[in-house]
């Protein structure tokens, strides 16, 4: 059968089982455009108010789905404009696929109007990345972007396609999508001395991160610990694996991770390390992270093998399989010396101050967990907020926690939020936290919340300042703050209902209360303003290149 | 003055790419190498008898780690088909070398006299210079360059390793190309964790 190139998109996508893609329409994606109109009833497009939103929200859509969200963009600035959403889903491994319209061939190379060279702007932040210069190449590259997005560690793959190639016509055969390429392979002799180290081990302690974000990797590790009694920390990637208030979950480890989580590292005589690598936000100083511990890293890319931290032995492969593997070799233990210690760190963790009058962070949070149930998902934006919700939040369930990890993108949260409730369906709980910092960046999209009815509820912690980068300066740079006390004032509760969009402001605990439960019954979106000290901090906080001896409690 | 590298033969190592022969390929792995901040003291390029692949010759230094990421962030790109470090003993590597040095009719015997012990070709003779090729291991080149120091060198260039293993190992070039598995770490000979 002969099809224009527009036909093959739109056949491949459905043939790939996409039904949704988020995107914003030009001159260069007319063609398939025209084509997305006629086949609205199989695929639905998502139209944003910024292409930077519809590729948060295609990120978002596949953390909270682990689907592959696909994002569509005109040539030049409509393709420039995805870059941060693409280094923000490669640096946090999400599978996307992201497609670009460019200049027709006879004018690539030309500066022609609305070009771009968006191959070599994306080349370093994809996992791949192709420009399309014949028809005949299109559905073949497509099913390759695909398969690679989804495959080994997945991340973001981006496909040009040239004006004339959407035209043009060539023969198509359908193909079934090829299965995902998951990695069951492993040293299964690795894996048995892994476990005698685990058997052998007196204060054993697990790191997991991204890496177990799936679900198939989740319950063997929970085996895993329970089996053998191991305390567990997580990086920001993983927060919702381990629900929260399990006992063997020491809690978030890092810069802004607990007292007894990072201490458990430093004074573990072993380190399992599951699907995490190391970040210089989690390993703050590699020469003594874990330095009393043998270590013993799981992870899919070969690549993240003693890259950031050496060790001792490496098992390459997915978590799930090898976790699985390794449970039978693995001795039923308790480590009771350990755990003791353990709780005895635990009386020591930071613990913030509760107030009745002012709105306090993790009071907020609490509420949220309350109000909101186990089944809410949390999106947030980058700042103190994040670190806050990444801390106190009432984490239940994997996927349920989705925030811009590696590259910290302010401006992520709304996009993200989008893309969520999109794949999880108008039934689904989604919910957003951000700073006013970062909500400034992106809350054009509430038009988009708005259009399509999303029920998004949008907490604002609105301290006035740039928070974060605030806390640092007070910290370690005289209280000079530079830049980081914008004199704004913005109505949030206002531009909310200039959107079309639910207000709330709340000053106070009952305010915050009241507002969140009428936000609850709100059939559209929904920002609640709420207004907290500029003075408030996120701890503890171990400073860059510091280790637990530098550790800030106050 | 010739410059001759800071790094001597004995921490030279040579790392050889197999990867698709297309559009754009030296550009991401350059581009690979530039963000990762390996350290690249020459690269070489060119088609094989394979027409689908292309092959990248490779040299550079530095302790195992760096090399090891160097090997595992390349076989990361999707171009890369398969990626080796090539054994110094069994392997052969040449190097090509175009210089033009300043010569009158005074220093033209015992600069011939220099080509003649090196067996380097004169390529090219003007009444005010001459041209020398010489083939032959990076080092050999270097020793070469270093009988240049009291002359006037005008140009120069050279081309880079290219290299290649001895005997009739080529199973690097037989395995259908989509078949070829990635490296796994830690490589052969690697321990993981010195200490």
């Amino acid at each position: 059968m002969k099809l224009t190139g527009s036909q093959i998109f739109v056949e491949v996508l459905a043939e790939q089982g996409v039904d949704t893609i988020f995107g914003y329409p030009g001159g260069s994606v007319l063609n398939l455009y025209d084509e997305l109109y006629k086949n609205s009833d199989r695929i639905r497009h998502i139209l944003t108010a910024h292409e930077q939103g519809a590729a948060h929200a295609a990120d978002g859509y596949a953390r909270a789905t682990g689907r592959t969200g696909v994002v569509l963009a005109t040539s030049g600035p409509g393709a420039t404009n995805l870059v941060t959403g693409i280094a923000t889903a490669f640096m946090d491994s999400v599978p996307m696929v992201a497609f670009t319209g460019n200049v027709a061939t006879s004018l690539l190379g030309k500066d022609s109007f609305q070009e771009a060279y968006i191959e070599g702007v994306t080349m370093p932040i994809t996992k791949h990345n192709y420009t399309v210069r014949r028809v005949e190449d299109l559905a073949d590259t497509m099913r390759a972007a695909f398969r690679i997005a989804q495959s080994g560690r997945k991340g973001p793959v981006l496909v040009d396609i040239p004006k004339d190639v959407t035209a043009n016509s060539c023969e198509f055969t359908p193909k079934p999508p090829e299965p995902v390429r998951t990695v069951t392979h492993f040293d299964e002799e690795s894996v048995k001395k892994a476990a005698e180290m685990i058997n052998a081990a007196k204060k054993p302690v697990v790191v997991f991160g991204g890496g177990v974000r799936g679900a198939a990797g989740c319950q063997p590790l929970r085996d895993l610990l329970t089996k053998a009694e191991i305390p567990a920390t997580y990086t920001l990637m993983a927060a919702g694996v381990l629900a929260y208030g399990e006992p063997l979950n020491l809690g978030l480890l890092g810069m802004h991770g607990c007292y007894t989580a990072n201490k458990a590292v430093d004074e573990a005589d072993l380190l399992i390390a599951v699907g995490t690598r190391f970040s210089d936000r989690v390993a703050l100083k590699p020469e003594t992270f874990a330095h009393n511990a043998k270590r013993i890293q799981i992870d899919i890319d070969p690549s993240e093998m003693g890259k950031n931290v050496p060790i001792d032995l490496a098992l390459v492969g997915d978590a799930a399989y090898i976790l699985q593997a390794m449970l039978p070799h693995i001795q039923p233990a308790e480590h009771k010396d350990w755990m003791s210690q353990i709780r005895e760190w635990q009386s020591h963790d930071y613990k913030p101050l509760d107030s009745d009058t002012e709105l306090k962070p993790h009071q907020m949070i609490d509420e949220i967990c309350r109000q909101a149930g186990p089944n809410a998902v949390y999106v947030t934006d980058v700042g103190q907020h994040q670190m806050w919700a990444a801390q106190y939040l009432h984490h239940t369930k994997s996927r349920g926690f989705i925030t811009s990890g590696g590259l910290g993108t302010m401006g992520f949260g709304y996009g993200a939020a989008i893309g969520a409730q999109l794949g999880l369906g108008p039934d689904a709980r989604v919910i957003m936290l951000t700073g006013d910092g970062s909500f400034h960046m992106n809350l054009n999209e509430g038009c988009t919340a708005v259009s399509y009815q999303l029920p998004i509820i949008t907490v604002i912690f609105n301290n006035q300042v740039l928070g974060m980068v605030r806390q640092w300066q007070t910290a370690f740079y005289g209280k000079r703050y530079s830049n980081t006390d914008p004199h704004r004032h913005t109505d949030f509760a206002k531009v909310a209902e200039g959107f079309g969009a639910k207000g709330y402001r709340c000053t106070t605990p009952d305010e915050f209360r009241a507002a969140f439960a009428d936000a609850l019954k709100q059939k559209g979106p929904s920002w609640i303003d709420c207004r907290i000290g500029k003075d408030e901090k996120v701890l503890p906080m171990i400073p860059g290149g510091g280790d637990i001896n530098d550790i800030l409690m106050e | 003055m010739p410059t001759v590298k800071k790094n001597d033969a004995a921490d030279r190592r040579v790392i050889s790419i197999l990867v698709d022969n297309q559009r754009g390929v030296l550009a991401r792995v350059s581009s690979l190498f530039n963000r990762r901040g390996f350290n690249i003291d020459s690269l070489t390029v060119s088609t094989t008898n394979d027409p689908s692949i292309s092959r990248i010759t490779v040299t550079t230094h530095g302790d195992e780690n760096s090399i090891s990421q160097l090997l595992l962030q390349t076989d990361r790109l999707e171009v890369t088909r398969q990626i080796f470090e090539l054994d110094q003993d069994n392997s052969l590597q040449r190097e090509l070398l175009l210089l033009k040095v300043k010569a009158d009719v005074k220093n033209r015997a015992e600069l011939r006299e220099i080509a003649s012990i090196y067996k380097s070709k004169i390529i090219d003779l003007s009444p005010d210079s001459m041209v020398f090729e010489l083939t032959g291991r990076p080092v050999k080149i270097d020793a070469f360059l270093l009988m240049f120091k009291d002359y006037n060198i005008l140009e120069m260039c050279r081309t880079g390793v290219t290299a290649i293993e001895r005997g009739g190992m080529h199973h690097h070039m037989q395995k259908p190309s989509q078949e070829v598995s990635g490296i796994q770490y830690p490589r052969q000979g690697v321990s993981a964790r010195k200490g």
